[in-house]
């Protein structure tokens, strides 16, 4: 599948501009949308999976035309919405069954059924096929969720704030959930302001800022920016507050009456510091203090 | 495919979302528990269910359709906004969403999910239903029922609210605004509009007409199916309106401007059958005013008298065929230029011809008229008119406001409809009212009053009719040589005649010469069974029925047949202002509702009962023969000859209840008065000569604190009563208006000629003129040369007089006294008319016993005093009387009715409570005027609730409920029914009881903590030693309880000397005054307070006496 986002732009009815022009090319695999609170994922997102139009600019899926063929695309899509709650009185394997039958898949209801226990099963979630889905933990909608998305055999998985709020072992099965899906032939978008998301199952990313692209590229792209300025230093009190006000910390290690501190700097920081191995989170901040100018200081 | 797919689905999903729900789950368990309540208590056998609950098959359906389709409507609100509402920019429903489904699949499939649910609640209501249904042996069964009442009913209402909901709440995006919105036009199409503009805004099907009959099925199905296509359409369009302004999905251009469109064309369509349904109420008015105004145009013509009538009549299907020859007279002075007959507009007239000489007519709706050249001189002359088609009911009743006309007259909880008329291949029913045979009299206009008849006729009728139908008609019966026609004669000249078709069984019983029959349908012979050990003894019954009537009467029944055809459910006949009875009774003929309707009396199952527990009661054993002959008169004496009545009423309540009465055919259809200039003179005679039983306990005075009567005696001091018929006043006040006028008059000419004798002359004229008319100057010239009494100022001064009597009745007394060595009663009293007009008295009692003059003991009725052989007095104004009476037995209460009088109460009651013997008096009977009133040779003050001594307090504030609701009062209310029981203020009501002059009243309230007090402040003038006391009601204020004398009244009595607190016991009390203390007073502020701190439910203040040592 291939993506193509032109010059593409959303300013809602009070003048917020959301998305400011952006040129995206998204093909096969996992695609992370990186970027702050506000910075225009999710307004991009529903233009993609079609559930609102963009002031300007366009979106191809695969050279068609996303508002002109919505009825032809809408089947290719799975949606994982951010704020996402469940019909009240519905049972998790009902919850899949409505999105199976509502989605374009023409079988019959026994094999319905089969594909939801399939997907159930898929996502860790056939022991509680019956209870009712609002009473599952916060993983387990969240793995309900892409269930749903996945249940119509989409081609285009767009998934928003997946992880936000759960506890790590929760995170940690999501990922692979997606890297399991990312060997298929098929296209996910995953948005999130949680960088670690990104690192372990992205091969291509895009960073978003006040609706337009600060970066577009792999990861490793953007982690080789940030290489020669990732310090550690070892330091006291007295020391630590004087760095913490002068560069962006990106960790602290209290030990022993100490803190072992991570630091973006141009320059060595401080006598003891050390260059290390930067990360997609030592890039994330490097980015937004450096190149966007936003002072984390 | 794929839409209807998605629907399906998300019908599927969403309405087991919302059967999950607790909401629905509740409200359908409260409902269906409702409904089986309800339907034990109404249908079930094993209730005291009464039998015109079950007895029409339509009945259990519509009822429990009726009981579902309210609560429904606004469940509906609740979810259908719930369903719609948009909780967050991103919820749930966007992962489905950006399925494959447009705005279009979203709000149908949402819509049918409701649907669904609501299709089961509807099952199962209708399973409860046909659950009572089949284990209640004596109702019939009827499946049918069970599928249109929900369909018409429930179908229409859901959609309707539905579409409604889901459009209110996607456009203004707000449910709790939704709901109020919703719930607030539901409330006011339910409070407000549900009966106005032909039930047009009743989109709960609340009082749009849907009961239906078993003998002819729905009526006016076509009015019925326009209405409820209305809201089909129109909730279907809001639906499409939802999908095209639903913003939820973004859809193609194309899809929503398809189902923008459809909406609108929908709107459009519902508004063309609104406008239709407008336009046939609205032509329905504007029809009959025209039909009024023509009547107004041609009601002075001189015409032509019909004397013989002989009708070929083919019943067809929807239509009659009619060939009417009618030998008309001329008795004008003048030969005629024009001669008009009346005939339904649906009957088109084919042709006329007078002695055989086809001639040419002009017709303007009802109106046919022939002109010939030379014009018709006086004599007489045969016309034969061809006539056929179907009838119009919008001519019934013209003089039947519209609003009236309009409105349908509510049976337990169904709306029925009314019919003033059938003709349909399964049932025909047809009456003068309808038109449907030539006349020659004119009908209602605004300009002149109805003449009630015109002539007396010879009616002869051939009949034709399928086979299988059977005709009945007045006259004796036969069938033609070839059997094919049945022939109806009258032995005499009738003022109409009626016409019934249909599949009757007939029973005949002939007595004493007269055919007493029962046409019933076949299938509703529900009574037989009741009255099967009767045969033998039927005539003897009906015999001692008849003989009875006609003696209290004091008529002969006049005709050789009687009738009794039972009609559709929906057969409806109005009382009328010039008409003495309601078209449920024509000569020789009564249609009885359909297995005899809400007919207490003929509800034979509980009537049997009844009569098994009275009997228990008082240890009697009947025998089933007796039982069943005490059912059969019980019927008869209530329904029929009204010799009998249920104790309670409510008058004024419902003035066009069925009125079954034989009387009609003692007067009416056998002689009158024809009067242009007094119309209302026949009626007047009509129920002067009407002696019913007595009317039971009005309980009037118990709801508006004032009686009906007295109501109505307000309205005719300020409106004479000529100008109150041209008014828009309402119709009961008119009618009981007339009665109370009729009464008067006829009272004041009765005590004016003297004794019985205007009534003898009464009977002695009707039994010499049988069968015919006579006009009103004969009338007054027969009474004039008989009695030397000029009738025509007594009934104009009636009629037009405004100014009323006002009677202060005092010095009542009673005791007894020893009369020829017999123990025997002294009744006493005075009556001053201090009012301004002259008036008439009508003095009675209630007692066990009999008196000697007169035959005048009667059962109390405190409002409307029925009997006739009361003792009449004439007062003049300013004028006192003494009125003495000597009875054989103690009356238990004395009765003046005051007529039509300025009085409150109208008619004064009192008790007299326990009596002594008083030696050596000479009896006084009779009436005798008392020139100089008694001076009282004691100083006495009484401060009267009325008076300006008396007042009032209450800490209490009205609820806010309480306050809005009196501030909606269109004008302040000086009086108040005792059943209100006001708990926050004292309130003034009214009662024989009570003590007062011409206006007996007392303030009461419910009884507190004494909080709320009373204060009579008398102004003396002289100071000293006063004894003190109250008027009371006496006994009567137990409320029924047993007085095992703790209940008590707490008075204060702030005298010269201090303060005193009195706890009189009530069981003490006696009606009128009782004695409180003996006081010093000063002359200054000084007081008697009675505080509200009582164990009864009320306490009432109403005058303190203080008389001098």
């Amino acid at each position: 599948m291939h993506i193509e986002i032109k010059n593409l732009s959303k300013i809602y009815p009070n003048g917020f501009a959301a998305i400011r022009g952006i040129n995206l090319e998204i093909g096969n695999g996992m695609f992370g949308l990186l970027g702050p609170n506000g910075a225009g994922k999710s307004s991009l997102m529903r233009i993609l999976v079609t559930l609102q139009k963009a002031t300007e600019g366009s979106v191809h899926i695969d050279g068609l035309e996303i508002n002109a063929n919505r009825d032809k695309i809408r089947p290719w899509i799975g949606y994982l919405p951010q704020d996402f709650t469940f019909f009240n009185k519905l049972k998790t394997w009902e919850f899949l069954d409505y999105s199976a039958t509502l989605s374009s898949l023409d079988i019959k209801r026994k094999d319905r059924l089969k594909k939801v226990d399939q997907l159930l099963e898929q996502v860790g979630l056939l022991d509680v096929r019956e209870r009712l889905a609002n009473k599952l933990s916060g993983g387990m909608k969240r793995r309900l969720g892409i269930a749903q998305a996945l249940i119509g055999n989409p081609r285009l998985l767009v998934i928003d704030e997946p992880t936000t709020g759960l506890d790590p072992e929760e995170r940690i099965r999501f990922r692979n959930i997606l890297s399991d899906l990312s060997q298929q032939d098929i296209t996910i978008i995953l948005s999130t302001h949680i960088v670690g998301d990104i690192s372990s199952t992205c091969h291509h990313m895009a960073m978003l800022h006040q609706g337009e692209v600060a970066y577009n590229g792999a990861p490793e792209g953007m982690i080789a920016e940030v290489k020669d300025y990732v310090w550690q230093v070892t330091i006291d009190d007295n020391e630590f507050t004087t760095l913490k006000n002068r560069y962006p910390v990106v960790s602290t290690i209290p030990i022993a009456g100490h803190w072992e501190t991570q630091l973006i700097a141009m320059e060595k920081p401080h006598p003891d510091a050390i260059n290390i191995a930067p990360h997609l989170e030592h890039a994330y901040v490097f980015f937004m203090e450096n190149k966007l100018g936003i002072s984390l200081v | 495919m794929r839409s209807l797919r998605n629907i399906w689905a998300i019908m599927k999903f969403e309405s087991k979302v919302i059967w999950r729900s607790w909401f629905f789950r509740i409200y359908a368990l409260l409902q269906l528990g409702m409904i089986s309540i309800f339907s034990l208590v109404a249908f079930s056998p094993v209730g005291e269910t009464e039998w015109y609950l079950y007895s029409n098959s339509w009945g259990i359906p519509y009822a429990n359709m009726m009981m579902l389709n309210l609560g429904q409507a606004a469940a509906v609100i609740f979810l259908a906004t719930g369903l719609m509402k948009v909780n967050k920019k991103l919820d749930t429903n966007e992962v489905f969403y950006v399925r494959p489904i447009s705005n279009f699949d979203l709000v149908m499939g949402k819509a049918l999910a409701l649907i669904k649910l609501f299709f089961w609640l509807n099952v199962a209501v209708a399973v409860i239903g046909i659950i009572y249904n089949l284990t209640n042996p004596l109702a019939p069964f009827n499946l049918i029922g069970y599928i249109y009442y929900p369909l018409l009913m429930s179908v229409p209402s859901v959609l309707f609210i539905m579409g409604l909901s889901f459009l209110l709440v996607t456009v203004l995006r707000n449910q709790p605004i939704s709901i109020i919105l919703l719930l607030g036009y539901s409330g006011t199409v339910l409070i407000y509009f549900f009966e106005k503009y032909n039930n047009i805004f009743d989109y709960m099907n609340f009082r749009l007409p849907m009961h239906a009959s078993d003998i002819t099925g729905f009526s006016g199905l076509d009015e019925i199916l326009l209405q409820r296509s209305f809201y089909v359409i129109a909730g279907l369009s809001f639906l499409l309106a939802t999908a095209y302004f639903s913003n939820r999905l973004p859809s193609k251009r194309i899809g929503k401007y398809v189902v923008g469109v459809a909406s609108v064309f929908g709107l459009v369509a519902a508004t063309f059958v609104m406008i239709e349904l407008w336009d046939n109420h609205l032509g329905r008015y504007e029809y009959r005013e025209k039909l009024m105004a023509i009547n107004g145009e041609w009601s002075g013509k001189p015409n032509v008298d019909i004397q013989k009538h002989h009708m070929e009549l083919t019943h067809m299907g929807n239509e009659i065929s009619v060939k009417s020859t009618l030998q008309v007279f001329n008795d004008e002075e003048a030969s005629l230029d024009t001669i008009y007959f009346t005939l339904n507009p649906g009957l088109i007239a084919d042709g006329i011809e007078i002695d055989g000489i086809a001639i040419d007519h002009q017709r303007e709706e009802h109106l046919v008229s022939v002109i010939r050249p030379g014009g018709f001189p006086q004599g007489g002359l045969t016309f034969e008119i061809q006539y056929h088609g179907s009838v119009d009911e919008a001519v019934a009743f013209l003089d039947v406001r519209q609003e009236r006309f309009e409105e349908h007259d509510p049976s337990f909880i169904w709306s029925v409809a009314e019919r003033y008329a059938y003709l349909q291949p399964e049932f025909v029913l047809l009456t003068k009212d309808l038109m449907w045979y030539p006349d020659t009299r004119i009908g209602y206009s605004r300009t002149s009053s109805v003449t009630n008849i015109a002539s007396f006729v010879d009616f002869s009728m051939d009949i034709r009719v399928a086979d299988g139908y059977t005709p009945v008609t007045q006259g004796s019966y036969s069938v033609s040589d070839d059997s094919l026609t049945h022939q109806f004669r009258n032995e005499v000249a009738l003022p109409q005649v009626s016409l019934a078709i249909g599949k009757f069984d007939t029973k005949t019983i002939t007595v004493e010469g007269i055919d007493f029959s029962i046409h019933h349908h076949p299938d509703n012979d529900y009574f037989s069974e009741y009255f099967e050990l009767l045969p033998d003894t039927l005539p003897l019954l009906i015999t001692d029925l008849k003989n009875g009537y006609e003696h209290e009467q004091q008529l002969k029944y006049p005709f050789r047949h009687l009738k009794f055809v039972e009609v559709p459910t929906h057969f409806y006949a109005y009382n009328r202002i010039y008409e003495t009875n309601q078209a449920y009774v024509q000569p020789e003929m009564v249609f009885w509702p359909e297995k005899g309707g809400d007919i207490r009396e003929m509800d034979f199952k509980r009537q049997f009962k009844r009569m098994d527990e009275q009997a228990k009661e008082q240890n009697q054993v009947l025998g089933d023969k007796e039982k069943q002959a005490n059912v059969f008169t019980d019927m008869v004496k209530k329904v029929f000859t009204k010799q009998e009545s249920n104790r309670w009423f409510f008058d004024g309540r419902n003035t066009d209840e069925a009125n079954y009465s034989l009387f009609p055919n003692l007067y009416t259809y056998n002689v009158g008065i024809v009067s242009e200039e007094w119309p209302l003179l026949n009626k007047g005679i009509h129920d002067y000569l009407n002696r019913t039983g007595n009317g039971g306990y009005d309980y009037s005075r118990n709801l508006e604190g004032i009686s009906f009567t007295e109501q109505c005696n307000e309205l005719m001091s300020k409106s004479n009563l000529m100008d109150i018929l041209t008014t828009e006043e309402e119709f009961r006040r008119i009618q009981k208006s007339v009665q109370l006028k009729s009464e008067y008059l006829f009272s004041y000419i009765d005590r004016m000629v003297g004794g019985q004798a205007f009534k003898t002359f009464l009977y002695d004229w009707i039994d010499g003129r049988q069968h015919e008319l006579t006009t009103y100057r004969d009338f007054r010239r027969a009474v004039f040369e008989k009695f030397s009494v000029d009738i025509d100022p007594i009934i104009r001064a009636t009629y037009f007089e405004t100014s009323q009597p006002a009677y202060v009745i005092t010095n009542n007394q009673t005791y007894e006294i020893i009369n020829n060595d017999r123990k025997q009663y002294q009744v006493l009293f005075d009556v001053k008319n201090a009012g301004d007009s002259p008036g008439v008295i009508k003095i009675s009692f209630d007692a066990e016993g009999e008196y000697e003059g007169w035959g005048f003991f009667r059962k109390r009725n405190e409002d409307v005093e029925t009997t006739d052989d009361a003792y009449l007095s004439l007062l003049d104004i300013g004028q006192s009387k003494r009125y003495g009476f000597v009875l054989n037995s103690k009356p238990e209460d004395v009765l003046i009715n005051t007529l039509v009088s300025s009085n409150i109460p109208s008619v004064v009651y009192y008790s007299p409570g326990k009596v002594v013997l008083r030696e050596n008096v000479t009896p006084f009977q009779g009436e005798r005027v008392i020139e100089v009133e008694k001076q009282e040779d004691v100083y006495e003050v009484i401060v009267d609730n009325e008076d300006p001594g008396f007042s009032t307090f209450s800490p209490i504030k009205d609820t806010y409920l309480k306050a809005y609701l009196d501030s909606r009062q269109e004008e302040e209310k000086k009086f108040y029914g005792r059943w209100r029981r006001s708990s926050s203020k004292w309130l003034a009501t009214t009662g024989s009881y009570f003590y007062g002059n011409s206006i007996r009243s007392a303030h009461f309230t419910r009884s507190g903590n004494g909080e709320k007090t009373t204060t009579w402040t008398p102004n003396l003038e002289e100071p000293g030693f006063y004894d003190i006391y109250v008027y009371m009601v006496g006994k009567n204020q137990n409320e029924g309880r047993r007085n095992d004398g703790k209940y008590t009244y707490q008075y204060i009595v702030n005298h010269g000397d201090g303060q005193d607190n009195i706890t009189f016991n009530l069981s003490n009390a006696e009606n009128g005054w009782n004695y409180l203390g003996s006081y010093y007073f000063s002359g200054g502020d000084e007081s008697v307070v009675l505080t509200d701190r009582c164990d009864l439910r009320t306490v009432y203040a109403d005058a303190v006496k203080w008389v001098k040592q």
